[in-house]
């Protein structure tokens, strides 16, 4: 008998069979029969029209044989449409359950929660899924115990040496070791079906972060608007921008429809098109080998996230564990680390400053003596000279020339005064913090306080 | 060549066929029964053909029950102009047409078979996984193998010939199954089991045939289950025998297939354990009572593990027991072994490298992309090695 020309079917014209699996007695005869290997049972169309094969999938579709290779993870249809995972899904993630152990926190702390501190906020913008809150919790609490370790072990610190001691303790840079120090792996892109251990973040829309509440004074529209430079004296009292604090950028919109929204709003209100372009942050200076993965962008906004997660981390010990473990965490993972504070000084007219200081505190003038050389008539000269004050040698410098030398001992003089510390046994505000409470409650009011008071020096002389 | 030897002698009737289809079974049982009777008969066994014996009455082939051959003949369509159904629009191609006639997948529609060529199993289609249940039928095959087996210790053709219906039947209405579990089983002197009241044999013996015939008549009657031949073995077996067939014919409307499992438990009190210490040795015993086994949950007890097999407490292990996980992850989850530690994920399968790039989150950024650019998510899309050449060739 001749077939008839074999006209394309559509789909629903096949005869898809029903579950294999012999169950009855009766389905070994349909085993040989051809299972179109879907597990989901399809309604058998045999009209021509354009319906298809209607079904509702169980779990999401994600373009891979499901019967084949059914999925590890069974989540619900659209799930990678979701900016993040669901909180419910952190108890099943064995990555963030092996972080939770490694870092040693407490029970109190949930997964959950820890999940959500790896969720930063360019990946997801809600900020009751993100860790924009926790980290702006945490940031304030590790700029306060260390810039208060600071104050208290290093008195006569001068402001900008003070600010490049605080980034360098615990800026973005230092934060981003740490979080890579503890095993954090960044997931490729975020979504809702990414494993929740991992940090999800985005490289195409840097979110917006909490840096502060309450009201910004109007002085600051001014001068983000004309660029006015103050001293780092002034920006400390007059504004909080520690360099510590991560700083807001504007959220691109990707979407075509709100581009264009963006647009008219960008036409109408030029004012803030110029506020729009300085408050992006303009690239640093590259601090990344030219042999870094990705590009300066990409590993800025990969510092940035990764920092932001062991802010939301501390921010997450405080809420569930209190203001002591919080303390302790920080002082375990973030003050314990070393930084060589002798380097972060520049000085410009040390001698001047050296002449200065010795005024202030009434000193007899520097006078700078040479030690020792060698070899002045060579190549290579040494010279070793030391400033005194009357006998009192302040600082020693050795150089190639009698005025490096000079300037070196000047300098040496100058950090031998500004790196004064009373020892590593003083006392920070917050270790008598609890007791002042505790014993006020006690004694009913009368404070008698474990508090000694800590040496507070007048200032640096040259200020910047 | 080896010189088959013929049959000397003349054949004996049975071995004439009564009908094809039963030409293999009869001539078995033929077989059989001759072996067993006397030895001169053996030597015929031995020089019996290997060849089908010749029938001269060969019935025509009646196909199984139900089975639908391919049509024959031709069908013509009616033709385009002769067409008189006023909505008819001839079409103008051919896409979208249903294909129709033709022989393709005749025999791939399950409904062309019927059910006369249905596998039909010896025992239940989905085992029974109830312990309590289990136990139940082990206790009661136990008791139906003794009381076919009777006051000897070893019994072949007496048995089979007996027990056949025995054999065959299955669970019943559940007041058999009681009634069945009330005869107490113990351990002897010599440590077999045995009745706790025991009768003559006699007497036991015509009281099963009499049950057998009773249960016989009364199964073609009103079509309860020949449970009579499972009662007691006292004079009160009569009585009970009447009391359950009048309860039988009552509760027609009970649903045949295993006890309950609450009324399972409730049983299980009553028998106690003392029974399970008792030995089983007789092969012919033990198989009766696994094929009992097999009748009424399933379960099938290799010959290896039956010979193994030597108390009642070990035949009710093998049964109880559920088999060995066929895939590592079943036993993880059965004795749930990482638990305890929640860093710990075990995967059913293989993590291929797409599962892996799901999970960091890049499978819909690739899967995107090459949607975008048309190209297969999964697989070649039927490009195979020599795509280039082709298209260099133009062959299509």
């Amino acid at each position: 008998m001749m077939k008839r020309l074999r006209i394309e079917r559509a789909a629903g014209q096949l005869l898809v069979a029903r579950p294999c699996g012999p169950s009855t007695p009766g389905a070994a005869l349909r085993s040989s029969y051809k299972c179109t290997t879907s597990q989901v049972p399809v309604r058998h169309s045999s009209s021509s029209s354009a319906a298809e094969a209607e079904h509702t999938p169980l779990y999401e579709e994600d373009g891979t044989d499901h019967a084949r290779f059914p999925p590890l993870e069974k989540l619900p249809p659209n799930t990678s449409a979701l900016p993040s995972p669901l909180p419910s899904r952190a108890l099943e993630s064995a990555k963030l359950s092996a972080l939770h152990a490694r870092l040693s926190l407490s029970p109190k702390i949930p997964l959950q929660t820890l999940a959500r501190t790896l969720v930063d906020a360019s990946a997801d913008p809600n900020p009751y899924f993100n860790n924009s809150s926790l980290a702006f919790l945490g940031a304030t609490i590790i700029n306060y115990h260390a810039s208060e370790w600071f104050m208290v072990h290093y008195p006569r610190l001068p402001m900008e040496v003070l600010e490049a001691a605080m980034t360098g303790l615990a800026g973005p840079t230092p934060l981003d070791r740490i979080a890579k120090a503890w095993g954090i792996e960044p997931a490729a892109a975020p979504g809702g079906e990414v494993d929740p251990g991992l940090l999800q973040f985005s490289l195409d829309q840097p979110g917006e972060t909490v840096r502060g509440f309450g009201y910004t004074r109007t002085v600051v529209d001014k001068i983000n608007k004309n660029n006015w430079q103050r001293s780092v004296a002034a920006r400390v009292i007059y504004e909080d921008n520690l360099p510590a604090l991560p700083s807001t950028t504007k959220a691109k919109q990707t979407t075509p429809a709100v581009a264009e929204q963006e647009e008219q709003q960008q036409e109408e209100q030029q004012q803030d098109d110029s506020e729009v372009d300085y408050a992006e942050t303009s690239p640093a200076a590259p601090k990344f080998s030219p042999t870094s993965y990705g590009s300066s962008t990409t590993r800025e906004l990969s510092e940035k996230a990764h920092a932001n997660f062991v802010r939301a981390v501390v921010g997450a010990v405080f809420a569930h564990c209190g203001r002591e473990a919080a303390k302790s965490f920080v002082k375990a993972h973030v003050l314990s680390r070393q930084l060589d504070l002798e380097r972060l000084f520049a000085f410009k007219h040390p001698t001047l400053e050296l002449a200065m200081l010795c005024a202030r505190e009434e000193f007899d003038p520097p006078v700078a003596r040479l030690l020792s050389e060698t070899g002045r008539l060579s190549r290579t000269p040494v010279f070793v000279v030391g400033v005194y004050s009357g006998n009192e040698k302040l600082g020693e410098g050795a150089g190639a020339t009698l005025e490096q030398a000079r300037l070196k001992a000047a300098m040496h003089a100058l950090k031998a005064w500004y790196l004064y510390s009373p020892g590593e046994g003083v006392k920070v505000p917050s270790d008598v913090l609890g007791q002042e409470e505790e014993e006020a409650a006690a004694a009913g009011g009368k404070k008698k306080g474990g508090w000694e008071p800590v040496y507070i020096d007048i200032g640096e002389l040259i200020s910047r | 060549m080896r010189h088959l030897p013929r049959l000397r002698g003349a054949v004996s009737a049975s071995l004439c066929c009564s009908s094809p289809t039963h030409i293999r079974t009869t001539a078995v049982a033929a077989v059989a029964t001759t072996s067993s009777s006397t030895k001169t008969q053996s030597l015929q066994r031995r020089n019996l053909s290997t060849s089908l014996p010749r029938c001269d009455a060969v019935e025509a082939y009646a196909p199984p029950q139900g089975l639908k051959p391919p049509p024959q003949g031709w069908k013509t369509a009616v033709r385009p102009d002769k067409i008189t159904d006023p909505a008819y629009e001839p079409a103008q191609d051919g896409l979208g047409l249903e294909e129709v006639g033709g022989l393709d997948g005749w025999w791939e529609n399950p409904a062309n078979y019927g059910t006369g060529r249905q596998w039909v199993g010896y025992g239940p289609a989905e085992k029974v996984i109830d312990p309590a249940v289990l136990e139940v039928a082990v206790y009661r095959a136990l008791v139906e193998a003794m009381i076919a087996r009777g006051g000897v210790k070893t019994l072949t053709a007496r048995m089979f010939a007996v027990s056949d219906s025995l054999l065959g039947s299955e669970w019943g209405p559940e007041t058999l199954t009681t009634t069945t579990v009330q005869t107490k089983l113990c351990v002897g002197s010599n440590g077999a089991l045995e009745f706790k009241s025991t009768p003559p044999e006699p007497q036991l013996e015509q009281k099963v045939t009499e049950e057998v015939d009773t249960a016989a008549t009364a199964k073609q009657e009103a079509e309860p289950t020949e449970g009579a031949n499972e009662t007691e073995v006292l004079e009160e077996a009569r009585e009970e025998v009447e009391v359950k067939e009048a309860v039988e014919v009552q509760e027609e409307g009970l649903t045949e297939g295993p006890i309950s499992s609450e009324t399972a438990q409730a049983l299980l009190k009553e028998i106690g354990h003392e029974w399970k210490k008792a030995t089983i040795k007789d092969y012919v015993f033990k198989y009766f009572v696994a094929k009992r086994i097999q009748k009424l949950t399933g379960h099938i007890i290799p010959d290896g593990k039956l010979v193994a097999i030597n108390t009642a407490g070990t035949l009710l292990r093998e049964v109880v027991r559920p088999p060995k996980a066929k895939k590592l992850v079943e036993e993880i989850e059965n004795k749930q072994l990482f638990q305890s530690l929640p860093n710990v994920r075990v995967f059913p399968r293989r993590v291929t490298p797409i599962d892996k790039e799901k999970m960091v989150g890049r499978w819909k950024v690739i899967r995107e992309e090459l949607e975008r650019r048309g190209l297969p998510v999964i697989g070649t899309a039927n490009i195979d090695n020599a795509i280039e050449k082709k298209w260099v060739t133009g062959a299509k």
